[in-house]
C-alpha cells in the first residue's frame, strides 16, 4: 500500500532521511508502542520504504545545517513557495500503515529540528502533517516490470562498499540482498521464488549526503556519501517477488527511504 | 408368558410400537427426578430391566387398538373433516358478509379488496377441496358427481352442500374410512402384508383378525417342525414365514430381494411373536411433518426398556408440542431448533435417533443422526442455542415475483452444521441478498437484519473453531468491538452526508471478503478511513494474520457497517 502524506513547512534541508525516520518511529510509538519496538529494538528489516518529493515551485538555496551541537555544515536546503512537501510512504504491511497513520492522527505536527539539532540557519523546522492519502498501486502480474526508481537504489557489498548498476557483481549482490530481505520472517519468510534479472534501461549514478547519529558518533564525521542509482531499469523475477519489491522498496537501507521504485510499464 | 428381549433398532422400534398400542396397560411415571414403568395388570404385562413379558391374553382386542393407533397416527380423517368444516364456516362468513378482514388475512395476506375476496375464495376452497379428493379415493368415489368450477362461481351454496355432504358421509361411513385409511396408510410402510394385499378389497379388519389375533389367543399358529425363530432364538419359528410378512420392506431380506438368499428361497424362520413385534414398529415412531412431507423419527435407546420408552416420549413431546399452548413456538423454525437440542442430547449419551423416510416408494432411506460427539455439545451448547434462537423468525425469499421461494434461515443453519458444511460463504450469500433487497431489488426478500446476520457471524465462526479445527484468535469480544466500529463509521459517514457511500463501500468489502482478498478489503477500508481522516480501529490488524479471523472480522466490520441501513431497533442487543 502506498500513502501519500501532505506536510505543511515552508522548507525542507536535504538532509532530511534520518529525520523522516524519527517522524515514522515517533508516529508508531503513538499509536502502538510494541510495534515501534519490534520494528526498531531488533536490527530487521523494515517493512516499507519512502521518499520526500518537493513541490514543483520548489526553490534550493544553500544554507547552513546545524546537524547537532557538534557539526554544522553547509548544504541545500528546498523551499516551498505554498509551503507543502509530500512524503510518500509504500510498505507490504497493513499493520505498519494503520499504526503510522493512527499515529501521524495522533501527531498533528513533528518538530523536524530540536534545540540543537537540524536547525536550518539557526530556524527551526516544524512539520504539520495536513492529510493523509491512499494511492493506487500498479499491479504487478508478469514476470518483468519497468521500474523508475523514485529514491536511490543502494547496494552495498558484504564490506559495505557500493556496489554500481554497471558493475558486473551487481546482479549478483542485489540477488543476495533480496533473497535475505525477503527470508525475514516478517516479510516473506521465504527467499526469491526465482533469481532476479537487472537490466539498466536509463540508468544513472547518484551521490546522496546521509546522516545518522550512529555513524557521526562512530566517525567522528557530519556526514556520509552514499553512492546510490537511480534511473529506468528492467527487473525480471517472479510476479510474487516483484510485487513485493515494489511494495518495501529495493536494496539496502529501504528503511532509510533508499529504494522506492515507481512501474512504468 | 412370554417375553420379549431389547434387539435390533428395528425391533426395539416394535417393542415401543407395541406397548404404545397397548397403553391402556401401563404409565409412566416420574418420581423425583427418576421415571418408572408401571403395569396397571401384572398378569398381562409386566417390565424387566430389558426386556417386556406379557401374557397370551394381552392379544384380546389387539386388532382394534392396532387399526386405532394406525388410524389416529395417520390422522387423514380427522384433519380433512375439520377442513371441510372450516371451509363452511369461511363460506358463510362470505357470505353475510361477516369479518372479512379476518378471510383476507387468511387467504390472501391482507393484499386484496373486499369485492375480490368475495368472488375469489369460493373458487379457492373449490380448489382446495379438489385437490383432497384427488388424494381421496373413497371420499370421491361416495360423493359422486360434483359440482363445476363455473357453477361455484354463479351459486356458492353448491359448494357448501357438497362440503357438508362429505361430512356426513365421513360420519355415517366412518367404520369404512377406518379401515381403508389404515390400510392406506400401513401399506405406505409395510408393503402388502396380510390386510395389506392388494387383492383384500373388503374386510380388512377381519383379516387381520384373522391373520394375527386369532390365531396368537387362541394359540392356533402352525410351527414349523426344525426351526427356531432367527429373531428371538427361543421359541420356534411360525410355519412358513416370509421376511415380508413379519419385517419391514426396507429391512433386510424380502421377497424383493429373492436373489440374495439361499437357493432363491426368502422363507425364513420368525416366531409368531416377533412377527407381531416387527409388524407393530410403526407405533413406535414419532411422526411428524417435515417440509410438507412425513418424516418418523425413532430414539434407539436400548440399554433398558425404560429409557426406550422415557426417551421417545421426550423427543415425542418435543416434535409434537401443543403449538396453542406453548407461547414460545411460534414459528416452526423453533421446532427444528428444539429437536436438533434434543437429538444433540441424544448423541451425547451415545443413543442413535434414526430419521426415516418412508414416503419413497421404492426403497425407503433410514438416516442415522449421526452428529459427532463434538458436534453434539456444541449444539447443545446454550450460548450457540442463544444464538440460533434469536434468528427463528428470519427468512429469506428468492424471485418473489414468480415462484415465492420462502427460507427460512434457522433450519438452513442448523442443517448446515449437521452437514458440516456451515462457513462464512453462508453469511455472504445472506448479505447479498440483504444489500439486494435494500437496494429496491424484485429478486430478493428478506427480513433479516446486519444484526442478526452478526449472530449469525457468531455462530459460524464458533462452529469452525469449535467442529471445524481452525485456529481464530479473535474473541467474541473483539467481534463486537468491530462490529461497533462498523456502526461507527456508517455514522460518521451519514454525519458527513456520505451516507450514499455506505452501500458502495459495502458491496466492494462484501466482495473481497467472498474471494477473501484480505489486502483488498484492507485497501478499501484503509482509503475509507484516511478519506475521512478518522482513525483505523487497530483490531483490523488481526485480519491479515489468519482467513478465519479476517472474515470473522470482517463480517462483524461489514454488519456494523451496514446496520445504519436497518429501521430494526436492536432492542435485543
Amino acid at each position: 500500500m502506498r500513502i501519500k502524506i501532505t506536510l505543511e513547512t515552508p522548507m525542507i534541508p536535504f538532509l532530511y532521511r534520518h529525520r523522516i525516520l524519527s517522524l515514522i518511529k515517533e508516529a508508531l510509538k503513538k499509536s502502538d508502542k510494541d510495534y515501534k519496538d519490534f520494528l526498531y529494538k531488533n536490527k530487521i528489516t523494515k517493512p516499507f520504504t519512502f521518499n520526500l518529493v518537493p513541490p514543483l515551485n520548489k526553490e534550493i538555496k544553500e544554507g547552513e545545517i546545524q546537524i547537532d551541537n557538534n557539526f554544522t555544515v553547509k548544504d541545500y536546503i528546498f523551499y516551498s513557495k505554498d509551503s507543502y512537501f509530500n512524503l510518500f510512504i509504500s510498505s507490504a504491511d497493513y499493520r505498519f500503515v494503520i499504526t503510522l497513520y493512527n499515529g501521524l492522527k495522533n501527531l498533528k505536527t513533528f518538530d523536524f529540528s530540536s534545540y540543537e539539532n537540524m536547525l536550518v540557519n539557526g530556524e527551526k523546522v516544524i512539520l504539520h502533517i495536513k492529510r493523509v492519502n491512499v494511492l493506487n498501486e500498479k499491479p504487478i502480474r508478469g514476470n518483468s516490470v519497468v521500474f523508475k526508481t523514485n529514491a536511490p537504489i543502494i547496494v552495498e557489498d558484504k564490506n559495505d562498499n557500493p556496489v554500481l548498476f554497471s558493475d558486473k557483481n551487481f546482479e549478483k549482490e542485489l540477488n543476495e540482498i533480496t533473497d535475505r530481505i525477503l527470508s525475514s520472517p516478517h516479510i516473506k519468510g521465504k527467499g526469491l521464488e526465482k533469481p532476479l534479472k537487472f537490466e539498466p534501461i536509463k540508468m544513472g549514478k547518484q551521490v546522496i549526503k546521509h546522516t545518522l547519529k550512529s555513524f557521526r558518533e562512530k566517525t567522528g564525521k557530519p556526514v556520509m556519501y552514499l553512492t546510490g542509482n537511480t534511473g529506468v531499469f528492467r527487473l525480471s523475477g517472479h510476479p510474487k517477488d516483484l510485487e513485493l519489491l515494489y511494495k518495501i522498496g529495493i536494496g539496502n537501507r529501504t528503511g532509510q527511504g533508499f529504494g522506492m521504485v515507481e512501474v512504468l510499464e | 408368558m412370554e417375553r420379549v428381549y431389547l434387539g435390533d433398532w428395528l425391533y426395539n422400534a416394535g417393542i415401543l410400537g407395541f406397548l404404545n398400542i397397548n397403553s391402556h396397560l401401563w404409565e409412566l411415571n416420574t418420581i423425583g427426578d427418576k421415571q418408572e414403568l408401571k403395569s396397571k395388570d401384572e398378569s398381562l404385562l409386566k417390565f424387566g430391566e430389558n426386556y417386556i413379558e406379557f401374557d397370551i391374553q394381552i392379544f384380546d382386542g389387539f386388532s382394534e387398538r392396532f387399526f386405532n393407533y394406525a388410524f389416529n397416527q395417520y390422522g387423514r380423517y380427522e384433519n380433512e373433516k375439520k377442513n371441510f368444516k372450516e371451509y363452511i364456516q369461511d363460506l358463510e362468513s362470505l357470505k353475510n358478509n361477516k369479518i372479512l378482514d379476518y378471510l383476507n388475512k387468511k387467504y390472501f395476506s391482507n393484499k386484496k379488496e373486499n369485492a375480490e375476496i368475495l368472488e375469489e375464495i369460493p373458487i379457492i376452497i373449490f380448489n382446495k377441496f379438489e385437490k383432497i379428493l384427488e388424494g381421496f379415493k373413497l371420499l370421491k368415489d361416495k360423493l359422486g358427481s360434483i359440482p363445476s368450477k363455473n357453477e361455484i362461481k354463479k351459486d356458492v351454496n353448491l359448494l357448501m352442500n357438497i362440503l357438508k355432504k362429505a361430512i356426513e358421509i365421513m360420519e355415517k361411513d366412518k367404520q369404512e374410512f377406518w379401515e381403508s385409511d389404515v390400510r392406506i396408510y400401513l401399506r405406505n410402510i409395510y408393503g402388502q402384508k396380510s390386510f395389506l394385499n392388494k387383492s383384500v378389497n373388503t374386510n380388512r379388519f377381519e383379516k387381520f383378525y384373522k391373520d394375527f389375533e386369532e390365531l396368537l389367543k387362541e394359540k392356533k399358529v402352525k410351527k414349523d417342525k426344525k426351526f427356531l425363530c432367527i429373531s428371538c432364538m427361543e421359541r420356534k419359528a411360525k410355519k412358513d414365514t416370509i421376511f415380508d410378512t413379519g419385517i419391514s420392506k426396507f429391512y433386510g431380506l424380502n421377497p424383493d430381494v429373492i436373489n440374495f438368499s439361499w437357493n432363491f428361497n426368502p422363507k425364513i424362520p420368525l416366531c409368531e411373536i416377533c412377527e407381531i413385534i416387527y409388524f407393530s414398529y410403526f407405533a413406535g415412531l414419532t411422526l411428524i411433518q417435515k417440509d410438507g412431507k412425513r418424516a418418523f423419527y425413532f430414539v434407539n435407546s436400548d440399554t433398558s426398556i425404560i429409557d426406550l420408552v422415557s426417551n421417545n416420549r421426550l423427543l415425542n413431546g418435543v416434535l409434537k408440542p401443543d403449538l396453542t399452548e406453548n407461547i414460545l413456538l411460534n414459528f416452526f423454525t423453533q421446532l427444528v431448533l428444539e429437536s436438533s437440542y434434543q437429538k444433540a442430547y441424544f448423541t451425547v449419551q451415545n443413543i442413535s435417533v434414526l430419521e426415516l423416510d418412508l414416503n419413497n416408494e421404492i426403497m425407503p432411506k433410514v438416516y442415522s443422526f449421526n452428529l459427532s460427539r463434538k458436534k453434539a455439545e456444541f449444539l447443545k451448547e446454550s450460548k450457540t442455542k442463544e444464538n440460533l434462537k434469536q434468528l427463528s423468525k428470519d427468512y429469506y425469499k428468492i424471485n418473489r415475483k414468480k415462484g415465492e421461494l420462502k427460507i427460512y434461515i434457522l433450519p438452513e443453519v442448523i442443517s448446515l452444521i449437521l452437514e458440516n458444511k456451515l462457513y462464512f460463504n453462508y453469511l455472504n450469500k445472506i448479505l447479498r441478498m440483504f444489500i439486494a433487497y435494500q437496494n429496491g431489488s424484485e429478486r430478493y426478500e428478506t427480513n433479516i437484519s446486519p444484526y442478526k446476520i452478526q449472530i449469525l457471524n457468531l455462530v459460524v465462526s464458533e462452529f469452525i473453531k469449535n467442529i471445524g479445527g481452525k485456529t481464530m484468535s479473535v474473541s467474541e469480544k473483539e467481534i463486537w468491538v468491530i462490529y461497533q466500529e462498523g456502526k461507527k463509521l456508517a455514522n460518521i459517514l451519514s454525519e458527513k452526508k456520505a451516507e450514499n457511500k455506505i452501500k458502495s463501500i459495502a458491496y466492494k468489502l462484501l466482495n473481497s471478503l467472498r474471494i477473501g482478498n484480505s489486502q483488498q478489503f484492507m485497501d478499501i477500508l484503509l482509503r475509507v478511513y484516511m478519506a475521512y481522516g478518522e482513525v483505523i480501529p487497530s483490531s483490523f490488524i488481526k485480519t491479515l494474520q489468519n482467513k478465519e479471523d479476517f472474515y470473522s472480522i470482517g463480517y462483524s466490520f461489514l454488519n456494523g457497517l451496514l446496520s445504519k441501513q436497518n429501521k430494526e431497533v436492536e432492542s435485543d442487543e
